[in-house]
């Protein structure tokens, strides 16, 4: 399963519904990107994350926000619009979560 | 055949969007498609029993729910956390609903092939 994030405030319970599967991926779009800040209030709920599933984030939204690299937590992939594209072909079930 | 789950997210009434999924879901199941529901957060407030829409002039949307059964709609689910979060329990909810843990939630969305709202 493919989890899109996308809206902010996210909550703690959104992380434990996402589970453990390691055969999911996570994508991080839109204004969600923000919480991607590596010594942000979420850091340490995206590192369990990433310990168990690849986790995206799409370049244009940290561009847009002015929110470099180096300023994210570690291990992330950063796609393209065709990144994102190929990771929709890749898992058949896909859920946006609000 | 293609199996949907619609999560069911929003709180009763403040907005048609619960109005809207139910179109959706009933359209679904005129088709004959297989439709499971997942209540989550605010929306396990949906399936409150004593609800008094009628009496103020709003859509009755419980009525809705209890004739989902009618078209073979009753794979129902509500998270335990949810419930107990609001201040609710399984015997105030209109419907027979199973409990699931917040952990399972990711467990049982993978049964299906289609996820729609949240």
């Amino acid at each position: 399963m493919l989890h899109i994030i996308s809206k902010v405030p996210l909550t703690a319970p959104l992380f434990d519904r996402l589970g453990t599967n390691a055969n999911d991926s996570v994508i991080v779009i839109g204004d969600a990107v923000i919480t991607l800040m590596r010594q942000g209030e979420w850091a340490n709920y995206w590192d369990a994350v990433l310990a168990n599933m690849s986790v995206s984030v799409l370049a244009v939204d940290l561009a847009l926000r002015g929110i470099d690299e180096s300023d994210i937590v570690r291990g992330l992939s950063i796609v393209d619009y065709s990144g994102f594209v190929d990771l929709t072909v890749d898992h058949s079930v896909m859920h946006s979560w609000h | 055949m293609k199996r949907y789950l619609v999560i069911m997210s929003h709180p009763p009434h403040g907005s048609i969007h619960v109005q809207e999924q139910l179109d959706v879901i009933l359209t679904m199941a005129a088709f004959d498609r297989s439709v499971s529901l997942l209540f989550l957060d605010e929306g396990v407030f949906q399936l409150l029993r004593g609800q008094t829409a009628q009496q103020y002039q709003h859509k009755e949307t419980v009525a809705i729910f209890d004739a989902l059964a009618l078209y073979d709609v009753d794979d129902l689910w509500v998270e335990t956390e949810s419930l107990m979060e609001k201040g609710l329990s399984l015997e105030q909810l209109t419907l027979p609903v199973k409990p699931i843990a917040r952990l399972e939630i990711n467990a049982l969305m993978s049964g299906f092939d289609v996820i729609l709202g949240g």
